[in-house]
């Protein structure tokens, strides 16, 4: 029998206590666990054949600009030049780069280095990359993968950071911000997503099926059917459905507030959105066709609101020193 | 399931590396005197070669029919193997003896090979021999690989193995200096030191990345 799962070891008994110890031993480390994984899922798609070539840049860095305020546009092609002048070099060292992200997180020791950079490389794509999360073009919803995907790792590297300011914090994202500043940003998260669907644009017959037409397209047969169906079902019903997201996502917001088991149920709502979103809008990050780059902002506001949930345990150190 | 041809190569020899380090590991612990879980050797050494000859194509292990259905009975046989070993585990722990099972995740990246090898016999539309030209990626004609669902849940499932043995692996290098533990399932026990723990999780972190990549590719 193996001491680790996995592991090619001795084959001895070994005790529960030391098989315990070799567990992540509580919810905020199995979170981090969870945000390196997908770091190290974006490294691996960042390898696809796809991202090395120059239309990755030409086509879809420098479509990033559009929409975008000048200042912001330029920018963003500026950045997509640079890839389009040595493709291989430079995505090859974005691949790496994000795939080390995610094992440094995985690894105690490298913990806050690995959250630490992951918070700089991603406000940083955020910016040259999904250009804001098209947030400045009028378009952007939660459908649409707003705020950017991008940005809630970097909110999540901050909310899951190994810090424990308040030791009377009921939830792991209280932490290491309080539960006041806590609170804030989700409502700032939420909110922010219910006002993005009342926008003018989103306020029209088709601007739900619009934005989920096609998003089934080469993708396993049972998303294409749920998507289609989805689009079917909102054409030409896009100003009720937006106003109805709109009030879903400012109740999610405002009922952090609420007490015990209501917070629970709103998180579990939280989640369920989470999912729709994630299925429905993103067709599971749309991964299919080898120009998925990452997962999405889906299985990340689902992390969120995870780290939300009313936990009694607390930060612990490890047998390295580290708290996690 | 291939990639930049470039880039394949890198993992190809990677995953060469991994097999003799899994080699070398059977023959030190014969040798030594010491522990290590020799199913899980013997998968890590076949597991090297033959992704090596999926992602090198000019090895010539895995590039015909034949040698691909060979595979594939290889992997067949290696994931019952492993259902078995996953069933004692579960068994044994029901009967009260401690930690046991390390063997679930060699059973799923067993079962992701046969998946994988699987995959390769699917004629592709432009070529007659299946195992070249049936390569995902490789076949002009696009569409999405059989199964994709199952592809997706492989991928996640070998992308969490990874973190979590990331995050053992201080653990896991601190073994070496506790006491030998004892070992033997129901013969005369014996005390041994377990072989370089750290160096076999580390393995394995490195070929459960390689899976990803390899099944991450066949989504083109």
């Amino acid at each position: 029998m193996s001491q680790v799962p996995g592991t090619a070891t001795s084959t001895a008994a070994l005790t529960p206590h030391a098989a315990r110890s070799l567990v992540p031993t509580d919810w905020r480390r199995w979170l981090q666990l969870a945000l390196a994984a997908i770091w190290v899922f974006d490294g691996i798609l960042q390898d696809q054949t796809y991202m090395f070539s120059k239309d990755f840049s030409v086509s879809f860095l420098a479509g990033m600009a559009e929409g975008n305020p000048d200042w912001i546009a330029s920018s963003i092609l500026w950045a997509a030049h640079i890839v389009e002048g040595n493709p291989v070099l430079v995505n090859a060292g974005f691949a790496t780069l994000q795939l080390g992200i995610g094992l440094a997180i995985a690894f105690r020791p490298t913990l806050r280095l690995g959250l630490a950079v992951s918070i700089v490389w991603s406000l940083g794509v955020w910016w040259f990359g999904e250009g804001l999360g098209m947030l400045l073009t009028g378009g952007a919803t939660a459908l649409a993968g707003a705020p950017g995907a991008v940005l809630l790792y970097a909110v999540l590297a901050v909310l899951l950071w190994p810090t424990v300011k308040d030791t009377s914090a009921s939830f792991v994202a209280a932490q290491p911000l309080g539960i006041p500043a806590a609170k804030t940003v989700w409502v700032v998260l939420w909110g922010g997503l219910a006002a993005l669907n009342l926008q003018p644009s989103q306020l029209t017959a088709d601007s739900v099926s619009s934005k989920v037409s096609g998003m089934g397209d080469g993708q396993p047969g049972w998303v294409s059917f749920l998507i289609n169906r989805f689009a079917e079902f909102s054409d030409h019903n896009g100003v009720a459905l937006s106003i109805i997201g709109a009030i879903l996502l400012a109740l999610v917001a405002v009922g952090i507030f609420l007490p015990g088991r209501w917070t629970r149920t709103v998180l579990v709502a939280a989640v369920v959105v989470a999912a729709f979103i994630w299925v429905i809008g993103e067709a599971l990050g749309a991964p299919f066709g080898g120009k998925g780059t990452d997962v999405n902002s889906g299985p990340l506001l689902a992390l969120i609101a995870l780290a939300y949930w009313p936990t009694t345990t607390k930060a612990v150190t490890t047998s390295t020193g580290v708290s996690a | 399931m291939i990639g930049p041809t470039w880039l394949a190569a890198i993992f190809g020899v990677i995953m060469l590396v991994a097999a003799v380090v899994a080699a070398v590991r059977i023959i030190a612990a014969w040798r030594a005197h010491r522990t290590t879980d020799y199913q899980i050797d013997i998968h890590n050494i076949l597991m090297g070669v033959s992704m090596a000859g999926m992602l090198i194509p000019s090895l010539l292990i895995v590039t015909t029919g034949p040698s691909t259905i060979a595979w594939l009975v290889v992997w067949i046989l290696l994931t019952i193997w492993f259902a078995i070993s996953v069933a004692r585990d579960a068994a044994q722990r029901r009967d009260g003896n401690g930690f046991t099972g390390h063997h679930l995740p060699h059973l799923v990246m067993s079962a992701a090979m046969v998946y994988m090898f699987a995959v390769l016999l699917v004629p592709a539309s432009d070529s007659s021999d299946p195992a070249i030209s049936g390569m995902p990626g490789m076949n002009a004609g696009g569409g999405l690989v059989p199964l994709a669902t199952l592809d997706y849940a492989f991928v996640i499932f070998v992308v969490g193995y990874t973190v979590l043995v990331v995050d053992r692996l201080p653990a896991i290098a601190a073994m070496r200096s506790r006491d030998p533990q004892v070992v033997g399932h129901g013969g005369a026990a014996t005390t041994a030191r377990p072989l370089a723990p750290a160096t076999a999780a580390i393995n394995n972190i490195v070929m459960a990345i390689t899976m990803g990549y390899m099944l991450t590719m066949m989504f083109a």
